[in-house]
């Protein structure tokens, strides 16, 4: 589902597909018989304006990160476009994927797994630059970077075990930004740090795209985070987007159940607004995206389902200018919250 | 009521490492009275996690407790013999861990892993009594299906559902005392919230005391009565959950709720917290966070300040506390 865009978006997908084949795997996959492939991604349509932050949540399985990849060319997409700046990332040979490559980049969600423990910071601050041939003159110094990130240019001997949390995410961002990329994917930028170090990762992240003009593509299940970084919010279930609006129409007025109900999981650092059982606790676990379940994707587990969702896929709606959701129902699900919440005050 | 279930006392813990000693926990006390859910809060190198450590006197090898007391209902746990101390931990003080699978055994059906839990503690009993138990407590932790899933193993449970058995299994004896290190922190928030809302149920209907450690802000206030904050192993400041977020005494919690991300702060610079945690090797003379405080004054640096009591809560700030004359600039 797209929404406007300021401008030209840079980034479009149009009913983007990524499934793993289970039967193409390895033998002990292929002798166990077919099964049905693992739909990661199905069919999304997003477009990502220029200079745009957008968060991708969801929980874990809901096929995010592979979402994230596929829109770099890192994963292969099943069917569907990614548009990077009108060229097709799912299609586009070699040669000019490795030039694209320069202009879009992934920020990984572990560095410490992303970076090689036997190599110093500055070689592998340097390493995009000798995996490109970029020409020298082209290049950061290893001080630069390490200035763009706030770190110090000591660091530049260090090896990455001597790092703290917080700078190997800071050196993982320095990497993904030597090559001068637009567009920038994500994934869990902060999980796993102290909040102060949190905080600080989340400031050096919008500082950035203030200075260089960047777009972003969070991916994140930390709802708290996302909100204070984005613009716009997109809202993910089982390989597909079921709601997108900007942060204040999410966060304010959310249209899908299940948008609601990863709201109403956050736990508040505020003791006197404490979730009390009355409030939507969504009820087991995201199914398998091997089956699906048939009609809404959700009715499993949503408390507002009726017959016809679990028949009938719904389709998507416009709740307000750039606010779509994917709901049969949702009329009646905001009428109900509403009346709840006002019961409850 | 007002008897403290568990009492920690001055409790110093220090590691032995070849290049010296490491002070992990420095007069450290608190205590939780029965029924009482307290919050250990604290990022990472406070020793939040020594502290359960110390506390089920399950330190590795070269740490020791070199101070302090630790009075489980009115016995002291640092005198108890080893043997003691074994019968004690799972049937009257229990724990959980962030992840379940440190302490479910892979090799044996979660059935048969309940039915030995009851037996080491010598629980008398046929064992399809036994059995029926460890259904009933996996049906109360909300497992569907108990009587099917019983002869499953661990790996063919999900992380929530894993997460549900380690907290039935930990619940199985009934123990006063819970201790919970990071129960939630590597699960998504729908299932984060259902497991707090389990800890919250079994705390009403058991009257289990829990000492929960976390280093989610949002966590702890969500769940806990009494907040404790800890920072290079010292408790720097305790009180009750809404004074701790809504009146900070501490610049160190102060700076921490400052630091929490929501989208009603978006635009906003987030305050974060200059610095670093001073290593455990290289701890500064004075108060420990003097060096990244905003409020730091002179005597700061000189002298660590004493864990003062402030109305009905404590602080460990030469600023906040009353007798040190300094309390009004702080204002």
């Amino acid at each position: 589902m797209s929404a406007p865009a300021a401008g030209a978006p840079l980034v479009e997908l149009r009913d983007l597909r990524t499934y793993f084949d289970a039967s193409r795997g390895t033998l002990q996959h292929r002798l166990r018989g077919s099964r049905s492939p693992v739909r990661a991604v199905d069919g999304v349509d997003l477009s990502i304006g220029r200079g745009e932050i957008v968060g991708l949540v969801g929980e874990s399985g809901s096929g995010k990160t592979t979402l994230g990849r596929t829109v770099l060319g890192l994963t292969q997409a099943t069917s569907g476009q990614a548009l990077f700046d009108g060229t097709d990332v799912t299609r586009a040979h070699r040669r000019v994927l490795r030039r694209l490559r320069r202009r879009v980049q992934m920020i990984f969600q572990d560095p410490h797994s992303s970076l090689s423990p036997r190599l110093r910071v500055s070689y592998l601050l340097t390493e995009p630059y000798r995996i490109n041939d970029v020409p020298l003159s082209d290049r950061y110094s290893v001080p630069e970077l390490l200035a763009m990130v706030e770190l110090s240019p000591e660091l530049a001997t260090k090896y990455p075990h001597e790092l703290s949390g917080g700078q190997a995410r800071r050196i993982g961002i320095a990497r993904a930004l030597a090559l001068g990329p637009e567009f920038l994917v994500a994934d869990e930028p902060t999980s796993g740090l102290d909040v102060s170090v949190q905080a600080q990762i989340l400031n050096l992240l919008t500082a950035l795209q203030r200075d260089f003009g960047l777009t972003y593509l969070i991916i994140t299940h930390n709802l708290n985070s996302v909100g204070y970084v984005a613009d716009r919010i997109a809202v993910m279930y089982l390989g597909q987007i079921v709601e997108i609006g900007s942060t204040e129409q999410i966060f304010d007025a959310p249209a899908h159940p299940y948008t609601r109900a990863l709201l109403a999981a956050i736990s508040e650092p505020e003791p006197r607004r404490r979730r009390d059982s009355h409030r939507l606790l969504l009820p087991g676990e995201i199914p398998s995206p091997r089956n699906p379940p048939a009609g809404c994707r959700f009715h499993t587990r949503c408390p507002y389902a009726q017959a016809r969702c679990r028949e009938e896929a719904p389709a998507q709606e416009e709740i307000k200018p750039g606010h779509l959701a994917s709901c049969h129902f949702w009329r009646q699900v905001r009428e109900s919250a509403d009346a709840s919440a006002q019961a409850g005050a | 009521m007002n008897v403290p279930l568990l009492e920690v006392e001055g409790l110093e813990v220090a590691y032995h490492v070849r290049s010296g000693t490491l002070p992990a926990l420095h007069d450290l006390t608190f205590d939780v009275r029965p029924g009482e859910i307290v919050g250990v809060v604290g990022e990472s190198g406070c020793g939040k996690s020594t502290l359960s450590s110390a506390l089920l006197r399950l330190l590795p090898a070269n740490g020791e407790i070199t101070g302090g007391r630790v009075r489980f209902k009115g016995r002291e746990l640092l005198a108890l013999s080893a043997e003691e101390m074994r019968r004690l931990r799972g049937s009257e003080l229990a724990m959980i861990f962030q992840d379940p699978l440190t302490s479910l055994n892979p090799t044996f059906t979660v059935g048969t892993q309940m039915l030995d839990v009851q037996l080491a503690h010598r629980r008398r009993g046929e064992r399809g009594e036994l059995r029926r138990r460890a259904a009933e407590m996996l049906g109360q932790v909300g497992i569907p299906d108990v009587a099917e899933r019983l002869d499953d193993y661990p790996h063919q449970f999900s992380g929530g559902m894993r997460q549900r058995i380690m907290i039935g299994m930990a619940l199985l004896l009934e123990p006063a005392l819970l201790i919970a290190d990071e129960p939630t922190s590597a699960l998504d928030v729908t299932l984060e919230a259902q497991i707090l809302e389990l800890v919250r149920r079994l705390r009403e209907e058991h009257g289990t005391a829990i000492l929960f450690i976390s280093h989610d802000l949002g966590v702890i206030a969500q769940i806990c009565d009494r907040v404790v904050v800890m920072y290079a192993g010292r408790a720097v400041e305790e009180g009750d959950v809404i004074s701790i977020f809504e009146r900070p005494l501490h610049p160190y919690t102060q700076a921490l709720l400052a630091a929490i991300p929501s989208h009603r702060r978006r635009g906003e610079l987030l305050a974060s917290i200059p610095g670093r945690v001073p290593a455990l090797s290289a701890l500064p003379a004075g108060c420990k966070f003097a060096d990244r405080c905003p409020h730091v004054q002179d005597v700061c640096l000189a002298r660590e300040p004493r864990y003062a009591p402030v109305d009905e809560r404590r602080s460990r700030c030469t600023i906040s506390d009353p007798a040190s004359g300094y309390r009004a600039d702080a204002q």
